[in-house]
């Protein structure tokens, strides 16, 4: 008996082990970008914000995904002068790292430059009441939920063997905890599918209500500004900036936050 | 509405006294029937003229409407001697009629008091000085003399300065004094002035008005109705009395010429200037690169010193200054304003070196001797030591004028951003790590994978169980069977039918079976279908009708033959077993 839960274990961790090998990179790649990774940090420490971004972006182009590779990619940006850029990369990073707060101050710090007022304040309820998913990245929660379902799984396995009710308790709490993860989990992926904001890159940029050029100009955006993505066009995103303010934008314009 | 019938308009003037004492008044009432208008008292040049309100009534008899207007002045003297009121004109609906001019003599008063005042209310007002220069300050003071007791006393008209700057000081002086042998209670009122203009200017009348008793049963200003409901039932026998005091023409030098060199200050008066480095207490003459110190520039004196500018203070190009706002400590005395003013600066020393602050000169214009005079402050000497090395230069951008103290004691301030920037980037390699979330279908396979994993164990738990319990339940009965037939003799009843039980169990454990009875050849069949040989098959069958036959027939009944049977089934168990 003892032997089949064994090879049961392990197999799992052999699945999950298997998983995370395939996303790692081949040696000579990672080189290659540590190598870019320095240059960009000697380049930013020499005040060559311009070549900083590229070796960072270089970096972020071969598919890197990190939070703290993003945030000097913003602040190289902020450097260079370039705010809409900056802010996008913040906001990529926030993502990842939501917790840091060098990340949390320099994107504040970015954000007070910009000239548009917000008018749409997420509701600091929500970060409170869900204050897991704003301390924890989407990988994070994700790990988190698949242990605790592995946990789950062991302890129901436990209590085959174990007749007593002494794991009643904390299978409970595991399931709970497994519940609210999972399902955070899930709305996570949803939400990076659905709800995609962007960042307006270039100084000034006109919401038009149609597609072409010379669609009538409703408003204008500047740099920096967060809006959200609400439809998808062969060029074009419709945004929403505030209630009533919404329009069409060309999408080399805007940075999406992925 | 009655028409109103066309009536002249009729204006008279009436004086209630036209012989009066400097210091009194005159009450003027001009009457206008059948008319409506003001009437225009401003070509009476000889008293100034205060209205006391215009009573008004209207009478109609046989349709035709009469109005009458009564306006009451009182009248103060400005002079003495012959004293004319004009004719007052009045106009009324475009008619214009004139009162006839009255004369009113005025006499002296000090001929009355050298006499021996027999007055029992008077008041005076003078000044300190009736020749001031522009500028400089006097004093004028009100007298108020009463030697009965008075109620309700209060100004009438407030004492006027017209060119002046005046300001009253606070407190009344109030004592008892003699004049003319008799016996008076004095209240004072100190007024300080500044002259503000040159030339001669008058300082006009102030008018006290108060409630005396009154000694004469003849009442002397019948025409004002009020009058008579205060003297009698309010006041019971007080009258209501004005006193004026005479005007007063102060003439006013205006300043000489000033020709020195140094700027002249606009002060007027008696003045002193002190400069002072540090506390006031201690004198600070030695201080390091970026600290700072204080320098203190105290004008004080008795004068216009609320005027006083800052004095020009010359201070070495090495130092950056910081001026702080002057602070005033003014009094207002009896003598005058009297005070000082202090102008602080802080002054932070960007080089080391020995400095000297030249004194600070200050001009001007001495009352006492009527000239400009002009006055220096100490010569101050500071010895800058040079920063010790590791000492931090940046301190003397850190500064601000706040920072007046001295105090090593750490003044807590709120720390405020000098600066705005962003952080700097994060240098460590696991920037490379991926974190970005694994996608959908992944996470799905993860999370189902224990669950999955669960149900596979369950599914195989279920299933293997089932078997094994029979097998373990039919081997286990065998094994008890077989433990009982040994502790007994073959003799025993029961002997045998436990070596069957033990056989039949044995055979059904191993096909997972469960049963109590068996034939020999369904003994052989399951033990065939169990993937026994057929030697072994073949030998439990045969081993089981043995012990059938002797369970039944009862043929072995010694012990050797039947140990040897249970021998045979404890073996043929075992073998069944492996």
């Amino acid at each position: 008996m003892k032997a089949k839960l064994i090879v049961f274990i392990i197999g799992i961790s052999l699945f999950l082990a298997s998983g995370s090998t395939a996303i790692a990179n081949t040696d000579v790649q990672t080189t290659e970008l540590t190598a870019a990774f320095l240059n960009g940090l000697n380049a930013y420490k020499k005040a060559d914000y311009e070549l900083a971004v590229i070796q960072f972006k270089q970096i972020a182009a071969a598919g890197v995904k990190n939070g703290k590779l993003f945030y000097n990619l913003g602040n190289a940006y902020m450097k260079n002068g370039a705010l809409g850029d900056a802010i996008l990369w913040y906001e990529r990073a926030l993502k990842l790292i939501p917790a840091d707060p060098d990340l949390k101050f320099n994107l504040n710090y970015a954000r007070g430059l910009v000239k548009d007022k917000k008018e749409s304040e997420s509701a600091p309820i929500y970060k409170v009441l869900f204050f897991w998913n704003h301390l924890l990245n989407a990988l994070n929660i994700q790990q988190i939920a698949i242990v605790l379902n592995i946990v789950f799984g062991l302890l129901l396995t436990a209590r085959l063997f174990i007749k007593k009710n002494v794991l009643k308790a904390p299978t409970g709490i595991i399931l709970l905890l497994c519940v609210i993860f999972t399902a955070t989990a899930f709305y996570n992926s949803y939400a990076s599918q659905y709800r995609r904001n962007a960042v307006v890159l270039p100084e000034e940029v006109a919401v038009r209500s149609g597609l072409s050029e010379d669609s009538t100009s409703l408003f204008v955006l500047h740099a920096g500004t967060k809006v959200k993505i609400e439809k998808e066009n062969q060029d074009h995103f419709r945004v929403f900036f505030a209630h009533g303010k919404i329009g069409w934008v060309n999408k080399a314009q805007l940075g999406v936050i992925e | 509405m009655l028409p109103q019938r066309a009536l002249a308009l009729e204006v008279n003037a009436t004086v209630d006294r036209n012989q009066i004492t400097a210091g009194e008044t005159v009450q003027l009432t001009v009457t206008v029937k059948n008319g409506q208008g003001d009437v225009d008292v401003a070509n009476v040049r000889d008293f100034k003229v205060i209205s006391r309100g215009t009573q008004t009534s209207v009478r109609i008899v046989n349709n035709s409407v009469s109005r009458e207007a009564n306006h009451t002045y009182t009248l103060i003297p400005l002079k003495t001697g012959r004293l004319t009121i004009p004719p007052l004109s009045v106009t009324s609906d475009g008619k214009r009629s004139q009162t006839r001019p009255i004369t009113v003599r005025v006499s002296k008063t000090t001929q009355k008091q050298e006499k021996g005042d027999k007055r029992d209310i008077f008041v005076t007002a003078d000044v300190s000085d009736s020749t001031p220069y522009q500028g400089e300050q006097f004093i004028y003071r009100f007298k108020f003399f009463s030697a009965v007791r008075v109620k309700n006393a209060g100004f009438h008209q407030q004492p006027e300065f017209p060119g002046f700057t005046a300001k009253k000081i606070e407190k009344d002086r109030s004592y008892r004094t003699t004049a003319g042998g008799r016996k008076y209670h004095v209240v004072e009122l100190t007024y300080i002035l500044i002259p503000a203009k040159t030339g001669e200017l008058t300082i006009k009348p102030a008018i006290l008005e108060c409630a005396v008793p009154s000694r004469e049963r003849q009442r002397q200003r019948r025409n004002f109705p009020f009058d008579n409901l205060f003297d009698d039932s309010f006041f019971g026998n007080y009258q209501r009395k004005q006193f004026s005091t005479a005007p007063i023409t102060v003439k006013v030098k205006p300043l000489p010429d000033y020709t020195g060199n140094q700027p002249f200050s606009g002060l007027v008066g008696d003045y002193n200037i002190h400069a002072a480095l540090g506390d006031q207490k201690t004198a600070l003459s030695e201080i390091k690169t970026g600290d700072s110190v204080t320098l203190a520039i105290t004008v004080s004196g008795t004068g216009n010193i609320m005027d006083a500018g800052e004095p020009l203070i010359p201070i070495p190009e090495e130092f950056k200054a910081y001026k702080d706002n002057p602070e005033e400590k003014i009094e207002l005395t009896r003598q005058g304003f009297n005070g000082q003013k202090v102008f602080r600066q802080a002054l932070v020393p960007t080089k080391a070196g020995n400095y000297t602050i030249q004194p600070v000169q200050l001009t001007y214009f001495d009352v006492k001797t009527g000239s400009y005079r002009t006055i220096s402050s100490e010569t101050l000497t500071l010895d800058v030591r040079p920063l010790a090395p590791g000492e931090d230069d940046e301190t003397i951008n850190k500064f601000t004028a706040s920072d007046r103290t001295q105090a090593p004691a750490a003044n807590q301030q709120e720390v405020e951003r000098t600066g705005h920037d962003i952080l700097t980037v994060k240098d460590d390699l696991d920037s490379l790590k991926p974190q970005s979330p694994l996608a959908l279908n992944m996470l799905l396979i993860y999370l189902a994978a224990p669950p999955f994993f669960y149900l596979i164990l369950l599914v195989t738990l279920k299933m293997t169980r089932k078997q094994d319990n029979a097998t373990r339940r039919m081997a286990r009965r065998a094994a008890l069977a077989l433990k009982t037939a040994q502790k007994q003799s073959p003799a025993d009843e029961s002997f045998f039918t436990l070596l069957y039980t033990a056989l039949v169990s044995a055979i059904l454990s191993t096909a997972g079976k469960q049963g109590e009875l068996l034939t020999y050849t369904e003994a052989r069949d399951i033990l065939l279908s169990g993937g026994c040989s057929d030697e072994i098959a073949d030998n439990a069958a045969a081993l089981l009708k043995q012990v059938e036959s002797a369970r039944y027939s009862g043929v072995i009944k010694d012990e050797t033959a039947g140990q040897s049977l249970f021998n045979d089934v404890k073996s043929m168990v075992r073998r069944l077993q492996r």
